[in-house]
């Protein structure tokens, strides 16, 4: 079990985390997968996306209840993990993929400021904190992922409550990234672009841009084994939102998207 | 945001592509996902839906709401002593394949194509070419969870089996989805040594012949299906190419050409296949009598008698190769007509007579397709609803077009005097009196659902053209 790994997963309920710990768990070409510590809100379904898992590709898969809206949410999460690795014999991580975050809907947020508190929580805070804690764990060689958005390139009108939160994770990942370069720990920001996800069921029209998760999810592991520092998923977006960002300031205030 | 109830409208259609129906629907990723769809009050009923493989309105919900199971596909666990599987409804056969043969293990009952989810198959009681042998889909499964709409918000999470509450069991298997949303189901799987079969070919050049080769000979083997030819009349009525299988042991496997695959597969590893898909709605003239006559001419002669070893997906889900070959038909779509004629024969008429003048009345109306199946079945199950009983059943594609629907009504009443019955999951066009006469079980189960839905929470389009 060590020689491949284990490596933790937030937000594993969603089809994104879904999709990432099953590329993990699978492994590549040389057979062996890696074993996951799967962290989430609803600890009953993360056991099911355990039991997949352990059915599908025989790892060994945990589930650990996270609550990123809880002040204290992070350190609990990294609590359980070294309690998690201790139990195991576990002395390193091979990795940490932080997936988890919320979308209400602009409106809302408008109608109810106090709504950022949680989103920023939740979006950012919990991230940063969850991954801090945890990033000393890693071992070197491995990987910090870290799943953004398109969103936070450039704030829109119709999304910059949700889209700021993820402007900022493109700060501290870079900066990360230069502070565990010693460390031998790669940094990774996946950038989604529209996915569909439960996220965006029936809140944003598929068009042709729409990725799968699974799609995100390979892009994950093509960052991770890279070691790139920012991946666009897909990769078209890495031009869509070049051209968006050169866009000057009053034709883009005016932009209605 | 936890359990809020997410609904896109859109319009859908079941395999054959007709009919067409507005709708709102959900898909949850999570079980509190689904209790929020399943308790939003804002839509009137629900129906759960797989992959949308039934071809006509079963997973249609005319203007009401569809529960997308897709997402909801987890295996939860196996048992290697007891070959016993738990899984979601929403996981599709070929993810179980895809799990489990590469450990010895096959799907007890297959229908033709993977792309069925495991609630889906136990909701049409699916049949395999083994039904003759060991029945359909429902007698291998274990166990059900369905959530049952008890009336108000709530809705109740029961298991069921042939011991535990036998009644809601039996409703559920064939039951179309309209007992409650099957959550999890527990199935048998089948041991194999390999990923191949063993496939036996006879062609043959008569109805008589074809119904021969399957008594004497294909039935004794574990699969047997015919492809037939439908639009030949007179003598060659009934002419087709007539398949066995059985599942091959590791030396027959290698006698047969298969490689053992080095990567630790051996001789579990299905070869790779090139698929394909259909990039476009063909044009309507595409598939006429000419083209299909064709067709048929090329396959029927293109067939060898003989033994040759096959992978499993080759011999259970050829289609499936072919992704999206349902646009072959066009945008207009098609129906799917499938029929069985009980062994005894019915009507003062036999079996075999009846056959042959059911095949002469599609192949006289030249609306078939080349996709004809014929396949013996062996004794029913216990499923109120299930469709399959001791006898042959035909399976034929027939494009959408005028007249199409009265003139399967039509031969529905035949099929009704020769003692037979239909498919409800290829079924778009059954009248409901010609299903209350097809399926005596009919009244006990409408009395059941008011039991176990007495609000009318699940409901689709089905089983709203069949008064269920």
């Amino acid at each position: 079990m060590d020689e491949v790994g284990v490596v933790l997963v937030t937000g594993a309920t969603s089809a994104i985390g879904r999709a990432v710990a099953e590329r993990l768990a699978r492994g590549g070409g040389d057979g062996a997968g890696f074993d996951l510590v799967l962290a989430g809100r609803e600890v009953a379904e993360l056991e099911r996306v355990a039991a997949d898992l352990v059915v599908r590709f025989g790892v060994s898969a945990l589930a650990v209840g996270f609550d990123a809206a809880a002040e204290d949410g992070a350190e609990q999460l990294a609590l359980r993990v070294g309690e998690a690795m201790a139990s195991r014999g576990v002395e390193t991580l091979a990795g940490v993929v932080a997936v988890h975050g919320m979308m209400p809907g602009q409106a809302d947020v408008e109608e109810r400021p106090e709504l950022m508190r949680e989103l920023v929580r939740v979006n950012f805070t919990s991230v940063a904190e969850v991954v801090l804690r945890v990033c000393g764990r890693v071992r070197r060689g491995g990987f910090v992922c870290v799943v953004g958005s398109v969103a936070g390139d450039r704030g829109r009108a119709s999304n910059f409550g949700y889209g700021s939160t993820k402007a900022g994770l493109e700060a501290f990942c870079s900066g990360l990234s230069g502070r565990l370069l010693r460390e031998g720990v790669g940094v990774v920001l996946v950038k989604p672009g529209v996915t569909d996800t439960a996220m965006t069921w029936g809140v944003v029209k598929s068009g042709p841009l729409m990725a799968s998760a699974g799609r995100v999810a390979a892009d994950v592991e093509r960052g991770i084994r890279a070691g790139r520092g920012v991946v666009y998923s897909p990769w078209v977006w890495r031009w869509v939102m070049l051209v968006i960002r050169l866009l000057p300031g009053p034709i883009f205030r005016r932009m209605r998207f | 945001m936890r359990g809020m109830a997410r609904w896109k409208t859109g319009t859908f259609a079941c395999w054959g592509r007709s009919p067409v129906e507005g709708g709102v629907a959900a898909r949850p990723e999570r079980w509190s996902e689904l209790e929020g769809a399943l308790g939003d009050r804002s839509v009137p009923t629900v129906i759960a839906r797989g992959l949308g493989r039934s071809y006509g309105d079963a997973s249609l919900s005319g203007g009401s709401g569809l529960i997308l199971t897709e997402r909801l596909d987890r295996l939860l666990s196996f048992d290697e002593s007891t070959g016993v599987l738990e899984a979601e409804g929403g996981a599709s056969l070929g993810k179980v394949m895809g799990a489990l043969l590469p450990r010895g293990w096959f799907l007890p009952v297959t229908p033709g194509t993977r792309f069925v989810t495991l609630g889906g198959a136990v909701a049409a009681d699916v049949h395999g070419k083994n039904h003759h042998v060991d029945g359909g889909f429902g007698g291998f499964v274990e166990g059900l969870e369905v959530l049952l709409a008890r009336g108000g918000d709530g809705w109740e999470a029961a298991w069921c089996s042939r011991t535990e509450w036998p009644e809601l069991f039996w409703a559920t298997v064939g039951g179309m989805g309209l007992t409650g949303v099957i959550r999890r189901v527990r199935v048998r799987m089948r041991r194999v040594e390999t990923a191949y079969m063993r496939q036996w070919t006879r062609r043959t050049a008569s109805l008589d012949e074809t119904l021969d080769v399957f008594e004497g000979e294909m039935n004794r083997r574990t699969y047997s299906v015919a492809w037939l030819d439908c639009l030949k009349r007179g003598a060659s009525l009934g002419r087709a190419v007539v398949f066995g299988g059985e599942h091959a042991s590791a030396g027959e496997a290698e006698v047969g050409g298969a490689v053992r695959r080095g990567d630790g597969g051996g001789l579990l590893r299905l070869p790779a296949r090139r698929e394909r898909s259909v990039p476009v709605d063909f044009p309507g003239w595409v598939l006429n009598p000419w083209t299909v006559r064709g067709f048929n001419r090329l396959y029927y002669g293109g067939q060898r008698d003989g033994e040759r070893v096959v992978p499993l997906d080759v011999f259970f889900h050829p289609l499936d190769a072919v992704g999206g070959w349902n646009r072959i038909y066009g945008r207009r779509g098609f129906q799917q007509y499938q029929f069985v004629l009980p062994a005894e024969g019915g009507g003062g008429v036999g079996v075999r007579e009846g056959l042959r003048e059911l095949i002469d009345r599609l192949a006289a109306s030249r609306r078939g397709s080349f996709l004809v199946v014929l396949k013996s079945l062996g004794a029913a199950g216990g499923g109120v609803l299930s469709f399959p009983r001791a006898g042959w059943t035909l399976t034929l594609d027939l494009p959408e077009e005028r007249g199409l629907t009265a003139f399967l009504q039509a031969l529905d009443e035949r099929v009704i005097e020769l003692g037979g019955r239909r498919y409800l999951a290829k079924d778009a066009s059954l009248t409901r009196s010609a299903f209350e006469r097809m399926y005596p079980g009919a009244g006990g189960f409408r009395a059941f659902r008011r039991e176990v839905d007495p609000s009318g929470r699940l409901a689709s389009s089905l089983s709203r053209r069949l008064g269920l």
